[in-house]
């Protein structure tokens, strides 16, 4: 499945923003097909928070234009789901309350809510702990109600910064494949931030590759690997080392 | 973030200075009503109460004798209280021991307030200095033996770990891991226990006093000068702030490993 | 650097005499250890661990998360006491910490009121040793780590990589015989950890010590390490060895290298 057939879901123009006189992103244009799975990876420190969190309308950028579906990006009216760095599940509501959270918020109807809520249990695997306490949760279960949470209500936009990085080795890797698993069945636009390139080419149909700030694209790799992808596999290794001479050398 | 910081101050100063012109509008106001007759002044004449006070000597000494007064005796105090306070809640809560022996003592003593230690003060020290020093003694020493002892409760076990890897006996883990650990909350003490000694000022000097701040305040009930009272607050008010402050001050440049964390 | 075939995970030999080579620096025998948790439930952290460490080897300690390793490693430093068994150095039961063993721990645990130059002399501070002499002796260390002009910082000043670079520094300058290093480049990124890894290799390179080096990373393990020993989930026992004969510098992408980390990958609970 070539990702060029699909139409566009996101667009991003000209999007510029500077603090002051520190300039961080610089005239960033791409877009985002429908249903893609897009990574975005880059040096260390070159802004990629500050580009989702524009991105994401979080903060206003200072030039430059987003457009989903050809409006505006406009939290109000787009569902935009964020999947942090740390575990940001809400302490004090259950694993289903959770879950439950995004969807009160977008105002869903009651009983769509329920059964949006018991959908996403069953994707995840936490059905059997839904009366559970986050903290009474390992760090991945916890980080699997965040993506519970982030998919219920059927986001436009799924951005995920970094949020396996907190894990241990092994846990990441599950989550990987959970992700993987969760994206084809849903079929939704997922836009993922990382440092690990291997995760990036693990994970990715499409890597953007920052460079330093001010922050620009410096390339885009398409890896058309078949799925479940193998890192030992010469062309994992190939777009691997790929992406890796781009980051190192600057 | 040095950016933004920078662009938010001009902003930060007119809040503030716009909320306090309002309240003394208010205030103004109030009294224009005349409910209140006599016993409320108006700012005017608070800040006519000052400005006599500030040339003119009140009982036996000018305005900055009673402020030195003040000082010297919620100063003696607070001096006081850090020899005596900090080592006490270090080692109640660096010894096990001690805190055992020690800690239920405190405890039952913590909830009396300054105040109610006036009588038993004046019986055992009589009516000069030391009754009021001895109040305001009080006051700072709680919270300075109490946040010794968190401080040195919360120390990272990970830190005693790295010391003691490195080779460190029980005194160096002490003195040279726990207790600058402890610094943060030592200072929070400090900040707490001489504010609360200078609040105690007016408690003290109730005890037969002739000079001070309380004493103004007392002279002002007396003499049924309630712009006297007033001012004596607001300046019981502005020296406890500028304290403060310069403790804050202190702590910076004593720790200054401790993050910036600014707004 | 080529690995040593050495044999000493047969729990039957419980002197140091009966496995081959040269007297190892490090010899645990039949460690045990056990934790009590909430309610009084006991857990059985590490059962009968057997290893033994040559002199100047790299170490690599592999395993799932949470399963010991951190409580294996308190105790060959000392920090912690088995329930049974002991440790030795250089023969020598382990019995305390000491200054010849040195952790790099994973939190870094630098201490936020110090200096990198505080912080680095802080082991001879502790023994004793002069201002002057002490600081000189930190100034190599901080050099060495690739640190030189950042005496004066503070911990809160430095990223994550930096500060574990003190944290090596430290331990090195307190003269240890043995570097413990506890997963240290767990909390930091990607990028960043493969930066590190090169660094703690040319660090090694340039003062050789005998160091045992603990991760959940099979690619990080077979990055650094002469011998990877390979823990089981708990309780924790050894599960295998791995003797690595790559040359260095090694590359994550080179065909024996990815061979090896499917090799352990399919042996261990752990995952690619």
């Amino acid at each position: 499945m070539t990702a060029e057939k699909r139409k566009i879901k996101v667009q991003v123009r000209n999007l510029t923003k500077q603090f002051d006189d520190l300039l961080v992103l610089d005239d960033i244009s791409f877009h985002v097909y429908e249903g893609e799975f897009l990574c975005i990876v880059g040096p260390t420190g070159c802004g990629k928070t500050t580009f989702l969190n524009v991105l994401s309308k979080l903060i206003p950028a200072s030039s430059g234009d987003i457009y989903i579906d050809g409006e505006a990006a406009d939290p109000r009216k787009h569902n935009l789901s964020f999947v942090f760095q740390e575990p940001s599940s809400m302490p004090w509501r259950t694993v289903e309350d959770n879950i439950r959270f995004g969807l009160e918020v977008k105002k869903v109807a009651r009983d769509q809510v329920e059964g949006r809520t018991n959908e996403m249990l069953d994707l995840v695997g936490l059905k059997e702990f839904r009366k559970y306490y986050p903290r009474q949760l390992s760090a991945s279960m916890d980080q699997r109600v965040v993506i519970a949470r982030a998919f219920a209500i059927n986001p436009d936009l799924m951005l995920m910064d970094e949020p396996y990085c907190q894990l241990d080795v092994k846990l990441r890797y599950y989550l990987e494949d959970e992700i993987i698993r969760i994206w084809r069945e849903l079929k939704r636009t997922v836009i993922f931030v990382t440092h690990n390139i291997e995760e990036a080419v693990y994970v990715a149909e499409r890597i953007l590759v920052l460079t330093p700030k001010p922050t620009t694209i410096k390339a885009e790799i398409k890896v058309d690997l078949p799925r479940p992808r193998n890192f030992a596999d010469p062309e994992f290794v190939r777009i691997r080392e790929e992406v890796t001479e781009m980051i190192k050398w600057w | 973030m040095a950016e933004l910081t920078s662009r938010f101050r001009p902003k930060a100063h007119v809040l503030p200075i716009a909320s306090l012109f309002l309240m003394v509008a208010l205030w103004q106001l109030v009294v224009g009503t005349g409910n209140f007759g006599k016993a409320l002044p108006s700012p005017m004449a608070v800040a006519r109460q000052f400005w006599l006070m500030l040339f003119e000597p009140i009982g036996r000494t000018s305005l900055y004798g009673h402020i030195w007064a003040s000082l010297v005796r919620v100063l003696s105090a607070f001096v006081v209280a850090i020899i005596t306070g900090i080592p006490l809640g270090l080692l109640m809560g660096w010894n096990k021991k001690f805190e055992a022996m020690v800690k239920p003592i405190f405890e039952m003593f913590r909830p009396i307030p300054p105040i109610a230690w006036i009588p038993l003060a004046i019986l055992w020290f009589g009516i000069d200095e030391t009754p009021k020093i001895f109040i305001c003694f009080i006051g700072a020493f709680v919270p300075v033996v109490m946040n010794a002892y968190t401080g040195i409760r919360f120390t990272e076990p990970m830190l005693l770990d790295a010391a003691r890897m490195l080779g460190g006996n029980r005194r160096q883990l002490f003195t040279e891991v726990a207790i600058p650990s402890a610094m943060g909350a030592i200072f929070a003490g400090l900040q707490n226990g001489l504010s609360l000694s200078w609040m105690c000022v007016l408690a003290a000097e109730m005890v037969g006093a002739q000079e001070g701040i309380g004493y103004l305040i007392l002279l002002g009930m007396d003499m049924s000068n309630p712009a006297m009272i007033i001012t004596g607050m607001l300046l019981i008010g502005a020296i406890g702030a500028a304290i403060a402050v310069l403790l804050r001050y202190a702590e910076k440049r004593i720790c200054p490993w401790k993050r910036e964390i600014s707004m | 650097m080529e690995a040593r075939d050495i044999d000493v995970t047969n729990p039957n030999t419980r002197n140091s005499g009966a496995c081959r080579g040269p007297q190892p620096k490090i010899a645990a025998q039949n460690v045990c250890k056990s934790f009590a948790g909430i309610g009084g439930a006991v857990t059985e952290v590490l059962r009968d661990i057997n290893l033994a460490v040559v002199e100047n080897e790299f170490l690599v300690i592999l395993g799932p998360g949470q399963c010991g390793k951190t409580t294996f490693l308190n105790i060959v430093c000392g920090l912690d006491q088995p329930d049974s068994g002991s440790v030795y150095l250089d023969g020598e039961e382990v019995v305390g910490p000491d200054p010849k063993r040195g952790m790099v721990f994973q939190r870094m645990a630098l201490f936020p009121w110090s200096t990198v130059m505080e912080n680095v002399a802080m082991g001879p501070k502790l023994r004793g040793i002069g201002r002057k002499e002490r600081e000189e002796k930190a100034a190599h260390f901080i050099e060495l780590v690739g640190l030189a002009g950042f005496e004066k910082s503070y911990p809160h000043q430095l990223s994550g990589g930096m500060k574990q670079r003190v944290g090596i520094a430290r331990a090195y300058c307190n003269d240890p015989e043995v570097l413990l290093m506890d997963e240290p480049f767990g909390h930091l990124d990607a990028q960043t950890r493969y930066q590190m890894e090169d660094e703690v290799l040319r660090i090694w390179g340039q003062a050789k010590r005998t160091v045992i080096f603990v991760t959940n990373n099979i690619e990080e393990a077979v990055y650094l390490g002469n011998r990877i020993v390979l823990l089981g989930r708990c309780p924790a026992s050894v599960k295998a060895e791995y003797a690595i004969d790559l040359p260095w510098p090694r590359r994550y992408t080179d065909p024996k290298f990815l061979a090896l980390r499917k090799e352990i990958a399919d042996n261990s609970d752990l995952a690619l």
